[in-house]
Order: structure tokens, then sequence, then C-alpha cells
């Protein structure tokens, strides 16, 4: 018996968001200078608050986004729960 | 609200937000003409000297005749601003050494300048009369452009050597000024540059010019803090770490001039278009797409 399940991707959503993080941090120091470059310790900081912060977003959005419709043609058998019924 | 009056009230938006800075930026609070050669013209209309097409070989503004004064013409030229706001922490300029600094667009038309009266108060903004080097008002450069700086030490009072000590130096006759000095300066926290001289010909002042566009590999916009510290009769090490707390410890006696700040670099008017910009925003639009596409919840089947 075929069953829709929803799948969640939170590990991706990390990964994007450390590159999307990175991109953030970038702007904000060599492109818009809003974060100032003033030691070595304090600017990684600041650097992983915002990587860490675009992380948390894509692991949020990962877990609660609207889940994309399955692909594909359902199964013969009948889903037990969530999917439409077979035409 | 009429549509008419949307649109004036939209139009009197931009011109505040656009012409206000320019119009702020047409007199100088401080007056550095009476220091710069008269062959350099403020041809930009912000009350500082420009430098407009240098040629290769031509001397710089101070190479010459002008920069070759004492500190006495120095304060004669370039009379102390009044008063200015020392609320605005985050600057400082310690010691005997004083001097100024333009800085200059790829076109040499002037776009921050900077002043220090070798006292104990902070560098003065040229423009604004306010201190200069802080955090919300950094001094300005254009990473395509050039900066022209003259620096001097004052003799009086200022505690520094009248010889050195180096074997095999000769000093010649007693001067007041750094001798077997050493100096570092620091971007970041990191070690940007660094150096001595026994100083036997008793230099006491400088002028240079610092062709950024030639130095650096691509423009950029950054906002840095430096700090640089030069030590009198330190001998051929280099300096310890320091900051404006321990800078004087570390000295132990010896006269030493002392700066810390923010500079700004203000590169090309485009970012995105950078190496820098470019990557920033290849990464940025690679993450939130992966993001909002990639790591999307997806319903299966599942048998």
């Amino acid at each position: 018996m075929a069953e829709l399940v929803t799948r969640r991707h939170p590990i991706r959503g990390a990964v994007w968001g450390l590159l999307a993080g990175l991109g953030v941090f970038l702007m904000l120091t060599v492109v818009w200078p809003v974060i100032g470059l003033d030691s070595v310790t304090a600017v990684s900081m600041k650097g992983a608050i915002v990587v860490v912060a675009v992380m948390v977003v894509g692991v949020v959005w990962s877990m609660v986004a609207p889940a994309k419709r399955a692909k594909g043609p359902i199964p013969t058998t009948a889903p037990t729960g969530g999917g439409e019924e077979p035409e | 609200m009429g549509r008419t009056a949307r649109m004036l009230s939209a139009a009197a938006l931009v011109v505040i937000v656009t012409a206000a800075p320019a119009m702020a930026q047409e007199s100088a609070a401080v007056d550095v003409t009476g220091f710069v050669p008269a062959e350099f013209e403020d041809v930009n209309g912000d009350g500082v000297p420009d430098l407009g097409a240098l040629p290769p070989g031509q001397h710089g503004i101070w190479d010459e005749t002008v920069g070759a004064l004492t500190p006495e013409e120095f304060f004669a030229r370039v009379p102390p601003a009044a008063d200015f706001d020392f609320d605005d922490t985050g600057s400082a300029m310690i010691g005997p050494c004083g001097g100024v600094a333009i800085s200059y667009d790829a076109d040499g038309m002037s776009i921050d300048a900077v002043i220090d009266y070798a006292d104990d108060g902070p560098a003065v903004d040229v423009y604004s009369g306010e201190q200069a080097f802080t955090a919300s008002n950094p001094f300005k450069f254009d990473t395509t452009g050039t900066v022209a700086y003259f620096g001097f030490t004052v003799e009086e009072g200022s505690g520094l050597s009248s010889a050195g000590a180096q074997p095999g130096v000769d000093y010649g006759d007693a001067q007041i000024a750094f001798h077997d000095h050493q100096w570092t300066i620091l971007v970041a926290g990191v070690s940007a540059d660094y150096g001595g001289d026994p100083n036997a010909l008793d230099k006491n002042r400088n002028a240079g010019l610092l062709e950024l566009g030639e130095e650096l590999p691509f423009p950029f916009r950054a906002k840095l803090k430096a700090k640089g510290a030069i030590i009198d009769l330190w001998g051929p090490d280099r300096l310890p770490d320091f900051d404006q707390d321990s800078i004087a410890g570390i000295a132990a006696g010896r006269a030493y001039c002392y700066g810390e700040g923010w500079v700004e670099a203000v590169g090309d008017q485009f970012p995105l278009f950078t190496a820098a910009g470019a990557l920033a925003t290849a990464l940025a639009l690679a993450g939130f797409s992966g993001i909002v596409f990639n790591a999307r919840p997806a319903q299966s089947w599942r048998a």
C-alpha cells in the first residue's frame, strides 16, 4: 500500500545556508562595509554569527516551508494518508 | 495627497539626499590650501586642492619645497581648527608626530583629508572639523586612487633623542629626531608593514604619494581598523604586539608616537561588479537559491 510521505532536508538547508551566509558576510564586509574589520578575533566572531544565523534560516526553511508535491503518477495501490485518490 | 504633491515630495527627497552631501562639502573646516603648492588647484570645489592628472615623474604635493618645512611653518600655514567634538571616541593620535593626509580618487579629485597637530588630541577631519578616524567618520580612500601625506615630528618637549647608539653609524651633529627607531602598522590586527632606521641624517619629516591603484590587486570596499606605533631608540628588533593601553609600558620611557583609527576603502562605485562583489553575489545567490528550491520539503510516495 503506497503512502504519501514528506521528506525534510535540514542538512541541505544548513549547507546552502553556509554558502549564503558566506556570501552575506562578504557583502557586509567588502561590498557594503557594515562590518568593520577591526581584529581577526572580532571579525571571526561577527562572521560566525552571520553565517550561523543564515544557516539557521536555511534549516528552519527546510523544516517548515510548504512541501513540493510528489512527482510521478500515484501508485495504483491506495495511499494511506494525505494524498488524493487515484483517478 | 494628490499626485502632484507626491511627485514634488519625492523630488524634494531626492534633491535633499543627493545634493545635500555635495553642498555640505563645498567648504573645508580646516584650510590646508596654504600648505599646498599653488599649482594644485581646487577643481571639484570642496575646499581641498586636487591632484588632477599627475604625469609620471612629476613631483607630488609635498615632494619639493613646501614639504621641506619646519613644524612652526606648518602650524603657521595650517592654523588649528576651532573647537571640535571629542565625544566620539574610537581614534587616538598620541606623541610628537603630526601631519596631513589627503586622499584622491583615480582622477586626482580630493575625497577626504585629515590633519594632526602633533598634540595629544586626535586627528581632525579637514572637511568637517570633527574628530577623524572614528568608526562613524573614518578616513575614506579610493582603492584605485592616491593618498598624499606629509608627516613631521616636533622637537620641543618631545623627549626624542639627539643621536642613536648603533655601532658603526655616524650620527653627525646632535639633532632632535627619532633615532634607531622601529615602527609597525597593523590593519585589522594583522601586521601590514614594519621597519626601522638609525636615521643618521636626523630626518624629522617625510612626504610621499601612496598610489593605491598600483599597490592593490583589485578595487574593493571595506572598513578597517588600523593602528601603528613608532618608538625612539628601540633598535633593530621588531616591536611586540601593542595597543593604546600597553604602548607606554612597551616604550619604557622612550619617546613614541601611537595612532589608531578607522579607515574606509570606498573603491569602485559599482561594488557588485568588483571581484569581491561578484564572489559575494554568486555565493549569496547560490546559497539562497539552494535554500529556497533544494532544501524545501518534498512529498513522495512510499510503497
